[in-house]
């Protein structure tokens, strides 16, 4: 059987927006817009946009705590596989391992789940956080198509 | 976002529908909590089958819901979650605590 051969060309997409919560809707569909390119099934696009909203969640609600703030998303397609860096210049993480323990959440008394790297790592199939030198976090995620569109979930 | 409740027979059904994200949360939490002080029941079903996106922060909202009730020992389900609610609560392992049901005669 001929497997289809996709040819993507790379390509790159860069999004800067307010860290309002209004925006967490318009950035997880703007990432999956983008990714459309990539064939992806429906459970494909949707892990992508609760990948991206976790990440966009962190940033407004633990980065900058709510005060304001800038968020960059940066998407990039290169051989099949979609890389996506969420960066903020907030307060970044002490302990980015305790943080990323399920249910580890700083702020137990807003009802959080403390789930969101937790979920980034399930719905993707690679997941980088650190602290920038600059000051911030930056969140890259990585989630491979396959060419018979699969890719991890398939 | 749109959520509203009904009873019948002791049990009260909540309907949660559209997208629950960080952004709707607090409006999410302030229904919820009126729904469920308007009415005695027994049990409660969240009727998931209409939820077209959710990630943790809804799961956040839906422990504090199921924490609450524990607490007035009303236990609760998940009647027909939609394939976004399935698959975000299989992975937290919430149907662990709030069992998943597909007919309201389960209950």
């Amino acid at each position: 059987m001929k497997e289809k051969k996709e040819n993507n060309p790379q390509n790159y997409m860069e999004l800067k927006i307010p860290a309002q919560s209004v925006n967490e809707s318009f950035a997880r569909s703007a990432v999956a817009a983008f990714a459309v390119q990539l064939n992806p099934t429906v459970e494909q696009i949707n892990d992508i946009k609760t990948a991206v909203s976790e990440a966009v969640t962190n940033c407004i609600v633990h980065g900058y705590e709510k005060e304001g703030g800038e968020i960059i998303i940066k998407a990039k397609i290169e051989s099949n596989a979609l890389h996506i860096d969420v960066e903020d210049s907030g307060k970044g993480i002490d302990n980015i391992e305790q943080a990323m323990q399920p249910f580890f959440t700083t702020k137990p008394e807003q009802e959080r789940s403390g789930m969101g790297f937790t979920v980034m790592q399930a719905f993707s199939d690679d997941l980088k956080v650190y602290n920038k030198e600059e000051g911030g976090l930056k969140v890259s995620m990585k989630k491979i198509f396959n060419t018979k569109n699969g890719g991890k979930n398939a | 976002m749109k959520i509203y409740g009904s009873l019948y027979k002791d049990v009260l059904t909540i309907n949660i529908e559209g997208e629950i994200d960080e952004c709707v949360s607090l409006e999410a939490r302030e229904r919820l909590e009126i729904i469920i002080d308007e009415h005695q029941c027994r049990c409660v079903v969240f009727d998931l089958s209409k939820i077209t996106f959710m990630d943790s922060t809804g799961i956040g909202i839906m422990m504090g819901r199921y924490k609450k009730l524990k607490n007035k020992r009303i236990p609760t389900y998940i009647l027909n979650p939609s394939p976004y609610a399935e698959k975000i609560f299989t992975m937290t392992r919430l149907f662990d605590l709030m069992p998943r049901i597909y007919n309201k005669e389960a209950v």
